[in-house]
């Protein structure tokens, strides 16, 4: 076995080391439901921003995006930018109200005003589906990914991943996923710095010097550098730019994250460190995409397989000095091990989630309602996050040949049509009652669904709805719904809580 | 934290003028950023797809209008964030008046 092996397998080796010491610390204080599901709301603003960007940067994200810009350019760049776009409205609509007028779950903040077990039911189902959709495609990609750089089965690494991250959850909870986060984060941020350094040093800090070179290469017969490589139908696009911009913020397992910090303020101030790292992220990905095309080139990138998500990880390669070199083959072992912690914390992050809906929502608020104590509660939950975990896997196994890029978003456009709405109504427009709810919710997803499996994605050429992402229809409907019924159907006569969740999200007064 | 459980104090207190004063303030100015800010996103895409010889320009160097289009994305929005920083402290503040004033000051009544 040669150096550069052995150096990535000790890197992997390190990071299950690190999370695994990190759940150790974590389980000893974790002892009841606020600190399974919460953290105990121990985090500080910056803490939680950190784990916001780990929660947020999946291997898609590393892997995926780098290899769009790298193969498709300047339609690449295009689709890197709308990531970041939706933490206008988590910060500005949702982030502090929403901080302050729930616990554990998003179905405390919408269930707050209106009549709880129907509510929690139907929220408990967008969120599943969301965190579905989402679920697999990391574990897809995860196991696509780790098969690629390191070569193990892609059944085994689905199995390394998910038991990996039901330790993590079931004897760490929030606490043991926000430290992952937060170790993912920082290691692939500081992979990126590296990685940029070398880019910086090669094109004389200039990005204009990397751009001459790239202004010879053609796509198809268009110009690398200009638009139209990848995106023909602008309709189909235009609904993708409305779908992340708008998904963001109602991705549930991205907003429970703000139950993990003490108050409005420390909300506040995660979603800005969020969105600096987030920021940061994307546009260095797309400056390592657009090295890796100059510097590597379209025919090693398409050749290395899965689709471009090499672009990265050949990069440093070639950037350690090529390949066959010591230089090289270490610092690719470096890129993969962190594109490996950067699965298993986002991965960490839809189980507990999910661990929540249906302990907190589904068992202890819906079957019990509410009488239960937060022992069997924490006991359930961490049974919850196994079975989970188990489950996901052999999902993840079934789901071997989806394509993933587009699943992901699928989980943006479920949040953008069923969630957003919801929290959005609930919190701030006081005729909105639990028909328009429950309505909205249950609509939302069923349109989003059924555009999904009726469009090209699914049905190829024979597909009765043309648009590949089905945002642009399925989000104002799942607005129209929600406003419609509401104004249809009796209001709940709740005035009185209405007032209570009112003062108590702007003012944070009996915020728990 | 404040703790405060009293229900008939939340009414009291969503009737205050100060409390309608914090929100007509806030909602003036949390709803029309993100709706401007949004439009100006799908304004990029539109001229994408539309514009492709204005956005294939060379600006600086060989940077075209389009990546000094899409970069100025980034510098917006960490804009809007340092101005939203701004602007809640104000709330802050209106919000510390209104438990001073409805409140024994720890929240409770």
């Amino acid at each position: 076995m040669d150096i550069a092996k052995i150096f990535g397998l000790l890197l992997f080796g390190a990071i299950i080391v690190l999370t695994m010491y990190v759940t150790y610390l974590a389980s000893k204080k974790t002892s009841g439901t606020g600190d399974f599901y919460a953290a105990g709301r121990s985090l500080t603003g910056f803490q939680n921003g950190l784990a916001i960007a780990g929660d947020y940067l999946s291997a898609a994200s590393f892997l995926g995006i780098a290899g769009l810009v790298a193969l498709y350019g300047y339609d690449g760049f295009m689709y890197s930018i709308g990531w970041l776009m939706g933490y206008v409205i988590v910060l500005y609509i949702i982030a502090e109200p929403f901080r302050n007028s729930g616990n554990f779950t998003v179905a405390d903040v919408i269930s707050y005003r209106l009549n709880q077990r129907p509510v929690r039911t139907a929220a408990a189902v967008v969120t599943m589906a969301i965190t579905m959709f989402y679920m697999i495609s990391q574990l897809v990609g995860a196991g696509a990914i780790i098969n690629l750089l390191i070569g193990i089965p892609y059944e085994l690494s689905l199995i390394i991943v998910g038991v990996l991250m039901m330790i993590y959850v079931s004897l760490g909870g929030m606490l043991a996923t926000s430290w992952v986060q937060i170790i993912k984060a920082v290691l692939l941020m500081g992979a990126m710095a590296v990685m940029l350094i070398f880019i910086a040093v090669i094109f004389n800090f200039n990005l204009s010097t990397l751009f001459g070179d790239l202004s010879e290469i053609t796509v198809d017969g268009n110009q690398f550098l200009h638009p139209g490589n990848l995106y023909t139908d602008p309709i189909d696009l235009l609904s993708l730019g409305l779908t992340l911009i708008l998904g963001t913020a109602g991705l549930s397992h991205l907003l429970v994250r703000f139950f993990t910090v003490p108050t409005a303020q420390a909300a506040r101030s995660s979603v800005v460190w969020g969105m600096i790292i987030i920021g940061t992220f994307y546009f260095v990905i797309a400056v390592i995409g657009f090295a890796s095309a100059a510097l590597v080139g379209e025919e090693a990138i398409n050749a290395a397989g899965g689709g471009g998500n090499m672009a990265a990880p050949l990069l440093a390669q070639v950037l350690g000095g090529g390949a066959g070199t010591i230089g090289g083959e270490i610092f690719m072992a470096g890129i993969s091990a962190v594109a490996f912690a950067t699965i298993v914390a986002v991965v960490a992050g839809l189980v507990i989630t999910g661990a929540g809906v249906f302990a907190h929502d589904i068992y202890t608020n819906v079957i019990m309602r509410g009488k239960v104590d937060s022992k069997k509660q924490f006991r359930v939950a961490r049974i919850t996050s196994i079975v989970i975990g188990v489950s996901s896997i052999i999902l993840g196994i079934l789901a071997k040949d989806f394509n993933v890029a587009q699943l992901v978003t699928y989980a943006f456009a479920v949040g953008a049509s069923a969630n957003l709405p919801v929290i959005i109504f609930s919190i701030y427009w006081k005729r909105f009652n639990t028909p328009g709810a429950v309505g909205a919710m249950l609509s939302g997803t069923a349109i989003t669904v059924l555009l999904i499996l009726i469009g090209p994605e699914i049905m190829g050429d024979a597909a009765i709805f043309p648009l590949t992402n089905p945002g642009i229809v399925s989000i104002p409907a799942g607005f129209a719904i929600a406003v419609i019924v509401s104004l249809l159907t009796k209001p709940d006569n709740k005035d009185d809580m209405f007032a209570e969740m009112s003062v108590r999200s702007h003012t944070g007064i009996g915020a728990e | 934290m404040v703790e405060y459980n009293d229900k008939y104090e939340y009414i009291r207190i969503e009737q205050t003028e100060e409390f309608k004063e914090l929100k007509r303030k806030k909602y003036r100015f949390i709803f029309p950023v993100p709706l401007v800010f949004i439009a100006y996103y799908l304004f990029f895409i539109v001229m994408s797809a539309y514009a492709q010889d204005f956005m294939a320009q060379p600006l600086l160097g060989n940077l075209t209008t389009g990546y000094l289009f899409g970069v100025s994305y980034y510098l917006v929005i960490w804009g809007l964030a340092f101005v939203y920083v701004i602007k809640a402290r104000q709330y802050d503040k209106l919000v510390d008046e209104i438990i001073e004033k409805y409140t024994d000051g720890e929240g409770t009544v």
